[in-house]
């Protein structure tokens, strides 16, 4: 037998079967590190957490929202309906069955898979051929990997890992999804039910399942009691949250908004929120927005009525590299990056923010195109 | 076992054996947390250079934040060092705290009693296994106590007075964000506003005065002013504690202030403003 192959163990299935494990739906390695990432719904807050493609398994993040807007509540929405597509089991912590029933429904792929690409196309011709390269958020000095995440969607589209919604769609739910809607108890301990379930459900599950915790606008007096916000019930609750994030660290994912109106950053409750969640980011809705957006239109800052920056964006920690004593430096490390996010139908984008160029110098660029040969008197 | 000497030059005179029964505190902000430097003092205790020159060590990290999944991997990739095996040659020892709230759900005040008992047993298994090693303390963010409303700064400190009596030295990291230090610092200015700040502002802060005024010295790492940075993580800053002035062996604590830099394979640069990295 001088034909066999001498280094393969005789008796023995071949070793490149793919590992059991892989079979969950809607995760991936990271392209960084050795974590398993799952996508957040949003294709590009995915390539914003630190260059891993996605949320890591076993961490949570935490959005905050100033003002009276909702913003965060499309990326929640969107992180639902993803986890919803995956066959994930989602735990949905203080609203009731319609916010399921309202979730965004799948666009459709032809339409969208054309229009994402001409768009881009576009794109390409007008840019300078010198900027191409520079890559989109979150990629800041990578060398590998160039164009991966976002600036192909027509093609992100075809693959399982990232679906594209349509906010004016309502999400058809399969009947064998697994959803939990959970209700806070108005007693003086409102986590404490969320908690137990979750961990009951945690330990039933078959070992390849993937849960996700939702967690609308926490702390917000319409749906928790005015004590929830006490150390005690709110700290410990993330404590114990983050503790079955780090028991189940390849099951669990938790999205959690917090509008900041009541509790600002300057809090030590909510700064503590922060330590004690893997990723922070903070949404800052332009005041006064149809005026902004249709002054930023008039000046040439945004292509199309659909790329006009609504707010801004600001990472303070990332899943991983935070913990690692990275800070703000790295590739693909967005901490302090100046970033703006556009919500519109379709999508939640996240792009680097620019001033447009000031009114004034529009007008003397429309006066210098008005020069005419007739003008010039030699 | 790898011997690669991975402190930074600048840092080295800080990463030398603490004296006996002295204290060194750590802080972190929400963008820097300082699970180098622990891990930097894990390795710089443990390492085999170390062992050979004097006595044995031996290291009891308690953390409450952090599992030993990642310190381990932490420990691993900027160091080299293989905890798994220390641990079974009986000199690392770890206490996982981060499921103590999942444990004790309901408002129970005994967190921190059973907390303290899990880690007398652990000191008193030490001291009857290795009787002649010295022991180092590392406390990982006890100040989750305070953040959960299980116990005061003033208890905190008490609990932890007989276990640091217990050991050669202790290591404490805690966090020290402006919202945290801002009620100290406003006491310490002007009395009337302080019924501004809630009471886990207050004793997080307390508990940080607290210690900084009983470490010989203070390692402080937080983000640069000036916003982030490609080249830089943040700032280190090394001042001496309240407990540099009591005896005279720590009492030659050089302060320094410096620029780091921890990369993404987990080592560590540090060098002084205006330098490159290298």
């Amino acid at each position: 037998m001088a034909f066999r192959k001498r280094n393969v163990v005789l008796g023995r299935p071949p070793s490149d079967t793919a590992p059991v494990k892989e079979s969950a739906l809607g995760v991936k390695p990271s392209s960084l590190s050795s974590h398993t990432v799952t996508s957040t719904g949003t294709p590009s807050l995915d390539a914003l957490l630190g260059g891993h493609g996605g949320l890591i398994l076993g961490s949570s993040l935490l959005v905050e929202e100033s003002g009276t807007t909702d913003f965060s509540g499309a990326l929640l929405r969107y992180y639902a309906a993803q986890g919803i597509c995956h066959g994930h089991t989602v735990h949905i912590v203080g609203v009731g069955e319609h916010w399921v029933r309202e979730l965004p429904g799948l666009l459709e792929e032809k339409h969208a898979g054309r229009r994402e690409v001409t768009a881009s196309e576009s794109e390409r011709m007008k840019i300078a051929w010198r900027y191409e390269n520079v890559g989109v958020v979150g990629e800041r000095g990578a060398p590998a990997a160039p164009s991966r995440t976002i600036s192909s969607p027509g093609r992100e589209i075809d693959t399982p890992f990232q679906h594209s919604f349509d906010l004016s769609k309502r999400l058809s739910i399969p009947s064998d999804a697994q959803i939990h809607t959970l209700q806070t108890t108005p007693n003086s301990t409102p986590f404490e039910s969320v908690i137990h379930h979750l961990e009951r459900s945690l330990k039933t599950s078959a070992p390849n399942t993937i849960h996700r915790l939702v967690i609308p606008t926490i702390l917000s007096p319409a749906i928790y009691p005015p004590h929830a916000s006490r150390p005690e019930n709110f700290t410990r609750f993330l404590h114990s949250l983050r503790a079955l994030l780090l028991q189940y660290s390849d099951k669990l994912t938790a999205l959690i908004t917090i509008p900041l109106e009541l509790y600002p950053r300057t809090s030590g409750l909510i700064r503590w929120a922060e330590h004690l969640s893997d990723g922070v980011l903070e949404l800052t809705p332009f005041p006064h927005l149809m005026d902004a957006s249709n002054s930023l239109a008039e000046s040439g800052g945004a292509r199309g009525n659909e790329d006009q920056p609504q707010g801004l964006v600001h990472v303070h920690k990332l899943p991983v590299l935070t913990e690692q004593g990275e800070g703000g430096a790295g590739g693909e490390n967005s901490i302090g990056d100046d970033l703006a996010f556009t919500v519109s139908r379709r999508k939640f984008a996240i792009k680097p923010f620019s001033l447009p160029p000031l009114e004034g110098d529009q007008d003397a660029q429309k006066d210098a195109g008005k020069l005419t040969g007739k003008d010039v008197e030699f | 076992m790898s011997t690669r000497n991975r402190i930074p030059q600048l840092l080295e005179p800080y990463f030398r054996l603490p004296p006996e029964l002295s204290l060194i505190l750590l802080t972190g902000t929400l963008g820097c947390t300082p699970t180098w430097l622990t891990s930097l003092y894990v390795s710089s205790i443990l390492s085999p250079q170390q062992q050979q020159q004097g006595e044995a060590y031996t290291v009891l990290l308690v953390s409450w934040m952090r599992d030993l999944k990642f310190w381990k991997t932490q420990i691993r990739r900027t160091t080299g060092l293989d905890l798994s095996k220390l641990a079974s040659e009986q000199r690392f020892h770890f206490v996982d705290c981060t499921s103590t709230t999942l444990q004790h759900p309901s408002t129970s005040k005994d967190i921190l009693e059973s907390t303290v008992q899990q880690m007398q047993s652990v000191l008193s298994k030490i001291e009857s296994h290795q009787p002649k090693s010295r022991t180092i303390l590392i406390l990982d963010n006890p100040d989750i106590l305070l953040a959960t409303a299980s116990t005061t700064a003033s208890n905190l400190h008490q609990a932890l007075l007989p276990l640091r009596s217990r050991v050669h030295a202790t290591i404490v990291s805690l966090t020290a964000d402006s919202p945290f230090l801002a009620a100290a610092a406003a006491a310490a200015t002007e009395e009337a506003s302080k019924s501004r700040f809630s009471p886990v502002e207050v004793q997080t802060s307390a508990f940080v005065v607290l210690m900084a005024h009983a470490a010989s010295f203070v390692v402080g790492v937080r983000e640069l002013l000036t916003g982030a940075a490609r080249d830089v993580s943040g700032v280190v800053r090394i001042t001496r504690g309240g407990g540099a002035y009591e005896g005279d062996e720590a009492g030659d604590v050089k302060e320094v202030e410096a620029l780091y830099l921890v990369q993404r394979d987990g080592g560590v640069k540090v060098f002084g403003r205006g330098q490159m990295g290298g």
